[in-house]
């Protein structure tokens, strides 16, 4: 019964702004083209870590097959639309979505108004691999409307709108009701470059812990120059006010974020220097509530790209400097990658091997430093193989060992995704 | 109102948990007890039972609050094999008592981590949950603007992802749900660099307009008679254009813009060789291009009865004004920048009224 409740709140959302789109629509109508497909796939997640000085090993894996289609009109009609609604079964749970997608293109070009929702609902099965997970159902539904874009600059408005809520909530898994609107000055089809200043204000409530409730207030600016030769550069940067109702139970928040990256012609290849920074600062701290900065920077030189496969190799620091005791870290490593989109093949390849250095710090207490130094290695595989014209394979695969002092502390995550995909 | 009605759901019930602590309680307790009456290294093993139950003592309260399964359930085992020390003691198998209370004092140890650093990881996946989220939406929008196929499937790869990494942190698995967020952000990141890289679909027409015109400006500042080498290279340029919109028409904006910057670089080089900037007959030749599309759209505009693409009109006509006025000031660039963009927008006001 609980689940048949929860369902309607989550359906709302995306049924109104689907009945309220179809009035949108104009009287001639574009002809829809339908594509359908069936998919079995399969998930594993591991966690290997000792236990008594033993190895232990956790894993979940889970099979599935999801049937979807989708359903589109021309994309540059005036009023385009697309549907895709997808059934999934599988060992661990049953999943049903339905997403869609209005946009009108008054000059058949970037769209002026764009609403789009979502509705999803997820059943597990009894005694599933994830079994502190509970029944759920969510949607939401976003519009974004450009006003005079035709010049240098535009204007954007924002609004969008979500819920979930679980068969039975816990702690872990709270309901919750989101909102958010947003106006923002970009840069109009005239403008050489991209650049975007924006403020977002959105609120999020928890009818079960109504103490957590927030309110946020945001702003982001956005800058990207690409000539499509000589020096490029894309900057992204954000600051938002977390405003918790009861700091008490969870304090308040600024944080910030900083992203650059540069890119300029060395020769025959490209060079890439990129730095990504975030700050938290909670108005009080305690627990894992502590301020911290996170600094990634990476150098690299890129190869090939825009008419053959992509190389990358390179050299990554990561700090954080965290006033959580024990927490902050120097890690350096050497990096590489190979892109390559061909039309058959698809394959993203990346490999990171480096070293992280905790502090000192903690290593007085008498449990034992939280966290211990290691080496470490990440590897990432992305693959989207076209078999024939109507049956595809898609992979996805990440493995993290980490090799501590003590061997007890090793541990390494792995996850690893396969998916037969056979479009009718 | 204020309410907080949640309780924490986990495979070992918080409720069992004050029957744990008592029964660590009890057990040091037990362990003092009989290291009094027993003989000098039956009190030294005593004395690592009651260290290892004053650990278990300190660490329980960390991990009732602990949210991590991984942390309950290496103390659920520590308590195990404090037990079972106990229970050799009594049978006087003292060494063996002794070790298997530093095991699991040591698994005490190792619970009173995983419980911290699972904290940690708990308020950094959120931290980082909100960033990765905010980050799909833009690039989702950016991504579906351009009707880039690639990058979409790069973006429910990373939509995939997130919903995976929640998946993992209702199970607790503050860490590797952590991960796939970080794999997650590379995935959008990848996509947000194919976007930035190739273009979206508007600014690669836009583009391959503007190599249209550095076309047209070649053959006319070459039509006074010019080297046949640079001729060939104009028609190259040429060729490679019409690849670029046949692409583009297919929905492939990759090879579309590959050819795109072939056409471009070709032009360019042509335009080098022939030396010099636009001269004011390649102006010309574009403000009478406009002149000439003109009449028909204000006919249509005003027919359309549309205000976006009266707007554009007006857009249109401004450009060219400021375009015949930059060629009257000598600033042949400007003038020729200027023009191009009347063009532009006069083709939007065009496709407006449709």
């Amino acid at each position: 019964m609980t689940r048949l409740r929860m369902l309607p709140y989550a359906a709302a959302l995306g049924a109104a702004a689907w009945m309220g789109g179809g009035a949108v629509a104009e009287a001639r109508a574009a002809p829809w083209q339908w594509s359908a497909s069936a998919s079995p796939g399969y998930d594993t997640f591991v966690q290997r870590y000792s236990l008594a000085l033993e190895d232990t090993v956790e894993a979940v894996s889970e099979f599935d097959l999801t049937l979807g289609a989708e359903g589109r009109t021309p994309p540059d009609s005036r009023h385009a639309w697309t549907v895709r609604p997808r059934l999934s079964a599988g060992s661990e749970r049953t999943r049903g979505q339905l997403d869609w997608e209005y946009a009108l293109r008054p000059d058949g070009r970037s769209p002026v108004l764009r609403v789009a929702g979502s509705a999803q609902a997820v059943r597990y099965r009894d005694g599933t691999g994830y079994d502190l997970s509970s029944d759920h159902a969510e949607g939401s539904l976003t519009a974004r409307w450009l006003l005079a874009r035709g010049g240098a600059a535009a204007w954007e408005a924002r609004a969008s709108a979500s819920t979930l809520r679980y068969a039975d909530p816990s702690e872990l898994e709270p309901r919750r009701d989101d909102w958010s609107a947003g106006f923002a000055a970009v840069a109009g089809a005239e403008a050489g470059d991209r650049w975007r200043a924006g403020l977002k204000y959105g609120q999020r409530a928890y009818p079960d812990t109504t103490e957590i409730d927030r309110a946020t207030l945001g702003l982001d600016l956005a800058w990207s120059h690409d000539p499509l030769d000589g020096p490029s550069w894309q900057l992204d940067g954000r600051s938002e006010r977390r405003r918790v109702r009861v700091s008490a139970v969870r304090p308040s928040a600024w944080s910030h974020a900083l992203a650059a990256e540069v890119a300029a012609p060395a020769g025959a290849l490209r060079a890439v220097a990129a730095a990504s920074l975030e700050c938290w600062r909670y108005d009080d701290e305690w627990g894992a509530y502590a301020d911290q900065t996170r600094l990634e920077t990476r150098a690299a030189v890129r190869a090939g790209g825009v008419s053959g496969p992509l190389w990358e190799l390179g050299a990554v620091r990561e700090s954080l400097d965290s006033h959580a005791a024990g927490e902050s870290y120097a890690q350096w490593g050497a990096c590489g990658g190979l892109e390559t989109y061909g039309e058959a093949l698809t394959l993203l390849l990346t490999l990171e091997a480096g070293r992280r250095d905790y502090d000192e710090a903690a290593e007085d207490d008498p449990l034992g430093a939280l966290y211990t130094d290691f080496t470490y290695v990440e590897v990432g595989l992305n693959l989207s193989w076209t078999l024939t014209d109507r049956l595809r394979l898609d992979g996805m695969a990440q493995y993290l060992p980490e090799s501590h002092a003590a061997d007890e502390d090793d541990q390494s995550l792995g996850f690893g995704s396969l998916r037969l995909g056979y479009r009718f | 109102m204020t309410t907080t009605t949640l309780r924490t759901r986990t495979r070992l019930p918080a409720a069992h948990l004050p029957l744990l602590f008592v029964a660590v309680l009890a057990l040091a307790a037990l362990c003092v007890g009989d290291a009094r009456a027993q003989a000098v290294d039956r009190d030294q093993v005593a004395d690592i039972l009651q260290a290892t139950a004053d650990v278990l003592q300190d660490v329980a309260p960390l991990v009732q609050e602990s949210q991590s399964e991984q942390a309950r359930r290496i103390f659920a085992e520590a308590l195990q094999k404090q037990q079972q020390a106990r229970d050799l003691f009594r049978d006087g198998r003292y060494a063996l008592a002794a070790r298997l209370s530093l095991r699991a004092r040591e698994m005490a140890r190792q619970a009173a981590r995983v419980t911290g650093a699972s904290q940690n990881y708990q308020e950094r996946f959120q931290q980082r949950l909100e960033r990765v989220s905010d980050l799909l939406d833009s690039v989702r929008d950016r991504a579906r603007d351009a009707g880039h196929a690639q990058a979409l499937r790069f973006v429910r790869d990373a939509e995939d992802l997130v919903e995976r990494a929640r998946e993992q942190a209702r199970q607790t698995r503050y860490e590797q749900a952590y991960r796939l967020l970080e794999s997650a952000e590379k995935m959008l990141g990848r996509a947000a660099r194919l976007l930035f890289e190739e273009g979206d679909g508007e600014r690669l027409r836009l583009e391959m307009e503007r190599t249209a015109d550095l076309i047209a400006e070649a053959r006319e500042r070459l039509a006074d008679g010019g080297d046949q080498a640079v001729s060939l290279q104009i028609d190259r340029a040429a060729g490679e254009l019409q690849r670029a919109r046949e692409a583009l028409d297919r929905g492939e904006p990759m090879p579309a813009m590959r050819a795109a910057r072939q056409a471009r670089e070709l032009v360019r080089q042509a335009l080098r060789q022939i030396g010099g900037g636009p001269t004011a007959e390649v102006v010309d030749a574009q403000l009478d291009r406009f002149d000439a599309q003109l009449p028909a759209v204000a006919d249509a505009v005003a027919a359309s009865g549309a205000a976006e693409a009266r707007q554009a009109l007006e857009q249109a006509t401004d450009a060219r004004r400021r375009a015949a006025a930059a060629l009257e000031a000598g600033d042949r660039d400007q003038a020729l920048r200027l023009a191009r963009n009347a063009l532009d927008h006069l083709q939007r006001a065009e496709a407006l009224c449709r």
